[in-house]
């Protein structure tokens, strides 16, 4: 390392092993190719479906996509009840006598 | 020889190994007792003939059976023993006497239980259980988990005293105390056994001792704890109540009410505590159908889930040991300083979601599949539910928050490396079991074993139909999450306690019990005064007539006492005179 380099500070630094399993997570487009890939995955899927001929046991896993909806759906309604709720059951962190807020070791 | 082995239960094993750690000072003593404990247990299992009472005693006119392998107990023996052999590498790094012993005897008190054929030895070990693993909780040495482990203790007792009532009522009715199937409701007894397995089991509304005590588990008790109590009820239910149709709604709801607590708890041990009730859900709802396709099922997702779910709390018990918080507002960005045990996390993770080629998708393939071939079509739907909550919570929430995501700036050391072979271990597993059939390998391996192996061989859970729409449900679930941050409406992760079922009392009954201590500290002294009070005042009354100094001594006539004495006993006199004569 030359001399005039400053010292990386703790969050610039990175394990080798880091650099070369997640390295890609650090790239600025990135969360653009998650978002589009996810995206065009799912169509994929969908489209998919019908061509697949699925075997079904009842008639509701029969509708093209169904399992695909189901999962956006649930997912969506599970995260976004997250807001009512926080606010309904969240206390603060000593709401409870002999919580210290303390964790493990 | 080999007969006097074979009657062995290897938890007792585990249980004289940890009774000897907590003798032992020297710490490659211990350990090596630890690791090669459940290998000498496992071997043991190994070479015991099926099908027979390999050791019985009768006693007190009771006839008890202290040894039997089955096709049910096997595979949750092999997981329980695997599982102990990876805490054990888990724990290596430290020297801790109290948790090394008590990490042993609660793992052999559940292999012990396992293995059972009767209700009094199941309850003898189930007691154990508890007795054994508070220690782990203790150990983290906090006021917090003090209070949890003793919450913990008392209810875990309550399911064991619940136990053996229902076992004395089932006794009293039949004579039998054989661990058996049982159908609910012919007798009190069952009920009270259900609640017994129920608790244990963390049934909905019975659950918070474990999102209470988990958490606040030492980094290697939590690890060692998710192992054991849940699924060893699982396998008592699977034993005692099989195709009980009650099991189906209670399994089916306990899938889905954790996904709304895990959203917004912060604490990420907490989060993978309600995700561990979430998966006994699937258990339980599979053992309600009852068929052998879902009896394979419950078997299969408790052994992938011994495994995943100890992975995961080994992650976050790393993360806990490094930063000191699982907190997931004060993490993220971890992958940069422990990159070995993200991805062990990432791999725990894709296991418990159910992504194909990893160990939850050939497990709860099989539920999934028997729940609907069952036509309980609310339920599945619920399971199905619960399926991209998983993904939510276990699937996303967990390494996004605590590796990835908004970066903390924290850059600590990885993980010592007696943790991350055990990840590593894991995490091996999940995939080994998890592939397709090849060479001998893969998901026959753990099809080879379930109770019905034979209808197992002929499922296929790699066919076109079962990846196309396990990968619908998760990409568009994925693809959800990442629609809801780009928008802003994932909600943000706050620092808090999240009330659950526990406030009834934890605060309503502890501010009842405080309340009526407060007021019995003030009304007992006003009560003793006012008696105090009355006293007095009687006496007084008593004494200003009667004393030598009272009414009737006083007056004109001295000494009255003695005039009114002797007026009475004239007429005393005088009657008995008149009446005698």
């Amino acid at each position: 390392m030359a001399p005039d380099t400053p010292p990386l500070n703790d969050a610039e630094k990175m394990h080798p092993i880091a650099r070369a399993l997640f390295g890609w997570v650090t790239f600025p487009r990135t969360g653009q190719i998650i978002f589009w890939g996810l995206a065009l995955l799912s169509v994929l899927l969908i489209v998919g479906d019908p061509i697949a001929q699925r075997h079904t046991k009842e008639d509701i896993e029969a509708v093209t996509g169904f399992y695909g909806l189901f999962g956006f759906v649930a997912f969506a309604f599970a995260v976004l009840m997250g807001w009512p709720l926080g606010r309904l059951l969240r206390r603060s962190e000593t709401y409870y006598d002999d919580d210290d807020a303390g964790q493990g070791e | 020889m080999i007969e006097g082995l074979t009657a062995i239960n290897p938890g007792l094993i585990l249980i004289v190994a940890g009774a000897l750690c907590a003798l032992v000072p020297q710490v490659r003593v211990r350990q090596s007792i630890a690791i090669g404990a459940p290998i000498l247990a496992g071997i043991l299992l190994g070479i015991a003939p099926h099908e027979i009472d390999l050791a019985s005693l009768s006693t007190m006119g009771l006839d008890l059976v202290l040894y039997r392998v089955d096709n049910l107990n096997f595979i949750f023996g092999v997981a329980f023993l695997i599982a102990a052999t990876l805490n054990g590498i888990y724990a290596l790094h430290q020297d801790d006497q109290v948790q090394d012993a008590s990490a042993l005897i609660y793992a052999g008190a559940a292999v012990a239980a396992t293995f059972v054929g009767d209700f009094l030895s199941l309850f003898i070990f189930w007691e154990l259980t508890a007795i054994s693993s508070v220690f782990l909780i203790l150990k983290s040495e906090t006021r917090a988990a003090y209070g949890a482990a003793m919450r913990y203790l008392a209810i875990q007792v309550l399911s064991g005293v619940l136990l053996l009532y229902g076992a004395a009522q089932l006794f009293a009715a039949t004579g039998d105390i054989t661990l058996r199937t049982l159908s609910l409701g012919a007798d009190a007894g069952t009920w009270m056994l259900l609640i017994a397995f129920g608790i244990k089991a963390a049934f909905p509304l019975l659950h918070n001792w474990l999102q209470d005590a988990y958490p606040r588990a030492t980094v290697v008790g939590a690890v060692v704890l998710s192992a054991f109590t849940t699924k060893l009820a699982v396998y008592v239910l699977a034993r005692v109540f099989p195709g009980e149709p009650l099991l189906i709604w209670v399994g089916a709801t306990m899938t889905v009410f954790p996904v709304f607590f895990a959203v917004i708890e912060n604490d990420l041990r907490k989060v993978l505590a309600y995700s561990l009730n979430n998966q006994v859900g699937f258990m339980v709802c599979a053992i309600g159908v009852g068929s052998q396709l879902a009896m394979n099922g419950a078997a299969a997702h408790a052994f992938a889930h011994i495994i995943y779910k100890g992975l995961l709390f080994m992650s976050m018990g790393a993360v806990l040991y490094r930063t000191g918080t699982t907190k997931a507002t004060e993490l993220g960005g971890l992958y940069r300083s422990m990159p070995w045990t993200a991805l062990f996390c990432l791999i725990g993770a894709a296991s418990i979601s159910a992504f194909p080629l990893f160990s939850g998708f050939v497990a709860k393939s099989l539920t999934m599949s028997a729940v609907l071939e069952a036509h309980y079509v609310v339920a599945w739907a619920m399971l199905l539910f619960a399926s991209a909550g998983v993904l939510e919570h276990s699937g996303i929430k967990i390494p996004y928050f605590a590796f990835f995501g908004h970066d903390s700036g924290k850059y600590v050391e990885e993980a010592p490396f007696n943790m991350l072979l055990a990840m590593g271990l894991a995490a091996f597993i999940c995939i080994a079991i998890g592939l397709p059939t090849f060479l001998g390998g893969g998901y026959g391996m753990l099809y080879a074993v379930l109770p019905y192996p034979d209808v197992a061989l002929t499922y296929q859970p790699y066919t076109l139909d079962h990846i196309l729409t396990q990968m619908q449900l998760l990409i568009l679930a994925a693809f959800a999450f990442v629609l809801l941050k780009r928008f802003g409406l994932y909600p943000a992760e706050k620092p808090g306690t999240v009330l659950d079922a526990d406030w009834a009392y934890r605060r309503a009954g502890y501010g009842a019990a405080r309340w009526s201590g407060a007021v019995w500290a003030k009304a007992g002294p006003a009560m003793t005064d006012v008696c105090r009070g009355l006293y007095q005042r009687a006496f007084d009354r008593i004494e200003a007539a009667f004393s030598p100094q009272g009414v009737l001594a006083r007056g004109p006539l001295t000494g009255g006492m003695a005039v009114w004495s002797a007026a009475l006993l004239g007429l005393v006199l005088l009657l008995s005179f008149i009446g005698a004569s």
